[in-house]
């Protein structure tokens, strides 16, 4: 099947000031029509800046990026319209992804008007995208203001306001991280019929495996800026390959009395980590480093039936 | 109406704000009833038996006493609150306008446009006011034209300064992001989605800028500048002067004008120190 | 006997359109050296009674009724200057934003010193010791010391706060929602942390939390709140394996587990009550699928069995309720307002 988005040894250097951050560096990627991939990771590792790029709202430094086929890396703002109009994103942080002072009928609205659907459309597509986030009857929300919803409410709006254009592709930024718990799994129902009902290729990201896991049937781990391991979400799960990858399984906690507490196969934090150099990124909290980690940085390499892993213990290792 | 009662809870909790805006309050209220308010026309010379009643006194009959001209300084004082607010909200609107559209383009478009109006700005603000002013008068015809023309010159970077810091925050929000997302060009995202997040702080610094025009009104008029044939603030100072009232002791002319021209300069500043506890919580805790 | 044992706990914050109840009988004890869950979602008054515990309140927060009885004390009646004998030094507090409890513009060396010397009456080379070893224990290089909090991550700056509340050894530590800003790995270091503190120190703590999985890896017992009142409370493997009451039995299917199955997860329709006008009758009841007639109409008492409480009407069929819980369609039925 052909990919809906797909990216090619994309790249993100930030300059600001005298530093300079490797944000994100050549991770390629690509997600067909109907299939949803997570991007997991801890906080600061590219999962956002990535996303930026995919949706153009970054312009990447390195790589490309491909829409539908077509090369979108350095596309001008003014004729990303109609690629705007397919690639819709899902915001983290609900009570910030809607204009304060537009009533939920005019923040639908929007899109439609700017994306040159005809007015005697609008409440019909209004009415119908209201009923499939469950916001019904639509009468009763499209006049009030966001502050006069919860948080639930407010991303079912977000994710309407998403779908209302008709997108291909959908990009949610850890979508309930902000949300109530018991509101969360509503949420994630949605996101999962709407995929599934209209055929859109979907970009989760998170750093938290068992809700990826519920919506993702594959996942690319990424560790400062850069892919790690890549693979169907349940084997990942099952049988992580890079270290990362396991310290990260190994911490999702699950709701059991009875599960493994031993210590994390991991030292230290993120920060404590090599920015730069030769080598692998991770070899300051890899159990496993060896004087080969210290000196070349591994290349993500084919590990098996649709998966890639970036470590050298993987070498010789059977596929 | 959601905005009347948050106001209203505001100016309560703001003793500041409350007696400026009671101070507006009063003052706009004069202005519309100003011909049932003035005992007298204000331009009419008045008389006692036959001779010019000039420089009465204070007494039951003139509250604030007569000019040399004989006409009644109340109706004067009463009237001139017309000319106060329209010489004061005109150059407001024109302030605001200026230093609103400068504000948001600099904050939101950033880069050399931001350079150049940020550039633009210190050099206007460099500039002496009075001079400017004098020397704008002197080349144009004087009258309120010039005043509010001078005043809108000078006084928008100080709104253009708050207004692009303030863009600056709203821009990193996520809803103007998803305004871009959903397909906004930056125009759109500039005037329909964040200009009216902006405008009452703008319209903050609009009542700071009326007091700077009245007061502008007043010392070209007093410098002879003005219309003089308009019942102004500055028109009685200036005739007050004029005619040696300070030295005739004739501080119920001369002090009355000067009392309404400071406290109407006081409401603004008091309506803009009030509300910087509103607009930025932070430096109020500091 | 307990360490601490909170009776009937009312809190009110006062506003202009009345009293707030956020907290409007809680009912849990704590042992010493155990660990107690806190969970509820957000609003339901888990900080205010964290804050109440600990004599904190916000300016408009008043204790309203109850009794809050710590090491045989009841501190609700004490004066200001009895509680502040026991603060710190007996019972200590993490608030629910790390950067809250430390000073911005303080480096920590001078943060722990001022608790350990002023309060804690140590000497100034004593008090230096103590702050290294306070920063070994929660697994911070005590070089760290000299910097500021900002110069820490998110992870580092809730240990350093971790240890400024263990500085003069308490009995108990309340820590509000230590770990929900923190991505996985970091939440589990500092999970750890407080496991090891316990176990080493014979620590108590109430840990404020909204997730079941955290509270199901690091405490021993926990307490469910909603709409400001304890509705079920036991230890944590009898609350989670056989949860009582029906909001319980929700949150235990709301969220994925990573290792579990991936069939449909089962969302808990609707939003807590307004507390400032509770409703009359059970709080859960525009929420709740079993929710009958006398639900709506009178709250149900809390009835203990063993050391498992819980306060709903039908209790006694909660093993029916759990298997119909279970189901999506159970919970798709109810339509609140
Ligand atoms: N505009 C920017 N200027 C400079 N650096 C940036 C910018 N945006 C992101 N970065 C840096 O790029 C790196 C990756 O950031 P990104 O936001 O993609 O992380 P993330 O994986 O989404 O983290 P989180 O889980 O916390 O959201 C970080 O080191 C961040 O500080
Ligand atoms: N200072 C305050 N004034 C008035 N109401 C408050 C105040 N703080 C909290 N509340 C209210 O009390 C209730 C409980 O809040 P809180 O204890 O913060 O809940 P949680 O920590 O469980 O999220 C909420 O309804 C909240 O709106
Ligand atoms: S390459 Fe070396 S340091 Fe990197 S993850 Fe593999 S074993 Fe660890
Ligand atoms: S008392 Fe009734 S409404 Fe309340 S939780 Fe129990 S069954 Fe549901
Ligand atoms: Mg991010
Ligand atoms: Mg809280």
């Amino acid at each position: 099947m052909s990919a809906v988005i797909e990216a090619r040894g994309l790249g993100k250097t930030f300059r600001t000031g005298r530093r300079t951050v490797h944000a994100v560096q050549d991770v390629s990627l690509s997600v067909s029509a109907g299939e949803a991939l997570g991007i997991v990771g801890e906080s600061g590792c590219g999962k956002t800046t990535t996303a930026r790029m995919l949706l153009r709202l970054e312009e990447p430094t390195a790589g490309q990026v491909l829409f539908e086929g077509e090369d979108i890396t350095h596309r001008r703002a003014a004729a990303l319209l109609p690629f705007r109009a397919r690639a819709q994103l899902v915001f983290q942080n609900p009570f910030d992804a809607l204009n304060p002072r537009f009533t939920i009928r005019r923040t639908l609205a929007e899109p439609l008007r700017n994306f040159g659907i005809p007015e005697a459309e609008h409440a019909a597509r209004i009415d119908a995208v209201m009923g499939r986030v469950r916001l019904t009857p639509a009468s009763a929300w499209l006049d009030r203001f966001p502050h006069e919803l919860s948080g639930g409410q407010l991303q079912r709006v977000v994710l309407a306001r998403a779908l209302i254009p008709g997108p291909r592709l959908i990009v949610a930024d850890e979508p309930v991280s902000m949300l109530d718990v018991s509101v969360r799994a509503g949420i994630l129902n949605l996101l999962r019929a709407a995929r599934d009902e209209l055929g859109l290729a979907a970009i989760y990201i998170s750093h938290d495996l068992a809700l990826i896991r519920y919506v993702c049937e594959r996942t690319v781990v990424m560790y400062l800026g850069r892919i790690v391991e890549e693979g169907p979400t349940a084997e990942l799960i099952a049988a992580p390959r890079h270290p990362y990858t396991r310290a990260l399984v190994a911490a999702v906690p699950v709701p059991r009395v009875d599960q493994d507490r031993a210590a994390l196969p991991i030292r230290g934090s993120l920060s404590d980590s090599p920015l730069g150099g030769t080598g692998c990124a991770f070899r300051d909290r890899c159990p496993h480093a060896m004087p080969r980690c210290e000196a070349e940085a591994p290349a993500l390499r084919e590990a098996g039936q649709a998966r890639r892993v970036a470590c050298h213990l993987e070498e010789g290792a059977p596929s | 109406m959601r905005a009347a009662r948050a106001a209203w809870r505001f100016l309560r909790g703001e003793p500041f704000a409350f007696v400026g805006a009671a101070i507006y309050a009063l003052i706009v209220v004069t202005a519309i009833f100003a011909d049932k308010l003035a005992p007298h026309d204000p331009r009419e010379i008045l008389r006692v038996g036959r001779r010019v009643a000039r420089y009465l006194p204070i007494s039951p009959e003139h509250w604030l006493g007569t000019t040399s001209s004989g006409r009644d300084v109340l109706s004067q004082l009463i009237w001139g609150t017309r000319s106060a607010l329209q010489v004061g909200l005109t150059a407001a609107i024109v302030v605001v306008a200026i230093g609103t559209l400068m504000g948001l383009l600099a904050g939101y478009l950033g880069g050399w446009v931001d350079k150049l109006i940020t550039r633009l700005a210190d050099i206007v603000l460099s500039m002496p006011f009075l001079p400017f002013m004098l020397v704008l008068a002197a080349l144009t015809q004087p009258g309120t034209t010039v005043v509010v023309a001078c005043v809108a010159l000078l006084l928008w970077p100080n709104t253009a300064r708050v207004i692009r810091s303030q863009v600056l925050s709203l821009r990193e929000r996520a809803w103007v992001e998803a305004a871009r997302v959903t397909g906004c060009s930056n125009t759109r995202i500039m005037f329909v989605h964040i200009l009216p997040q902006v405008l009452p702080l703008a319209a903050l610094y609009g009542s700071v800028a009326i007091g700077w025009a009245i007061l502008a009104e007043a010392s070209a008029s007093f410098l002879g500048f003005g219309d003089p044939n308009t019942v102004s603030w500055g028109v009685m100072l200036q005739e007050a002067y004029a005619n040696q009232a300070l030295g005739r002791g004739a501080w119920n002319w001369f002090t009355p004008p000067g009392l309404a021209i400071v406290s109407m300069v006081l409401a603004g500043f008091m309506i803009s120190r009030g509300s910087e506890k509103l607009l930025f919580p932070k430096l109020a805790d500091k | 006997m307990s360490l601490l044992s909170v009776e009937n706990l009312q809190v009110h914050y006062l506003t202009g359109a009345g009293p707030v109840r956020a907290v409007d009988g809680a009912t849990f004890a704590v042992a010493a050296g155990s660990i107690l869950g806190l969970v509820g979602e957000s609003g339901c008054g888990k900080s205010t009674l964290g804050r109440a515990i600990m004599g904190v309140l916000p300016d408009a927060g008043r204790i309203a009724g109850g009794s809050v009885v710590f090491e045989g004390r009841d501190l609700v009646a004490l004066t200001e200057s009895q509680r502040r004998e026991i603060r710190w030094r007996r019972l200590s507090f993490i608030p629910q934003t790390a950067m809250n409890a430390l000073d911005p513009v303080q480096r920590l060396r001078a943060q722990m010193l001022e608790v350990l010397m002023e309060r804690g009456g140590l000497a100034r080379a004593a008090a230096n010791d103590r702050a290294a070893e306070l920063f070994r224990m929660v697994g911070l290089d005590p070089v760290r010391l000299a910097d500021y909090p900002h110069q820490f991550s998110g992870g580092m700056r809730q240990r350093a706060s971790i240890a400024l509340a263990l500085a003069l050894n308490p009995a108990l530590v309340i820590a509000d929602e230590p770990v929900t800003a923190l991505d996985v790995i970091v939440q589990r270091q500092v999970l750890d942390v407080m496991r090891d503190l316990q176990s080493r120190l014979n620590l108590a703590m109430i840990l404020v939390t909204h997730d079941m999985a955290v509270v199901a890896y690091a405490c021993d017992r926990v307490a469910v709140m909603y709409a400001g009142i304890v509705v079920e409370s036991g230890p944590v493997r009898e609350v989670l394996e056989r949860p009582l009451h029906p909001y319980t039995m929700g949150l235990t299917h709301a969220f994925p587990d990573v290792h579990g199955e991936t069939g449909e997860l089962v969302p808990i329709e609707g939003s807590p009550p307004n507390l400032l006008h509770p409703p009359t009758g059970c709080r859960f009841a525009a929420r709740c699928p079993f929710a009958q007639t006398r639900c709506h109409e009178q709250a149900p008492p809390a009835v203990t069995e063993g050391e498992h409480m819980v306060a709903c009407w039908r209790a006694d069929e909660a093993p029916a309720l759990r298997k119909a819980a279970a189901s999506p369609a159970t919970w798709a039925a109810v339509v609140p307002a």
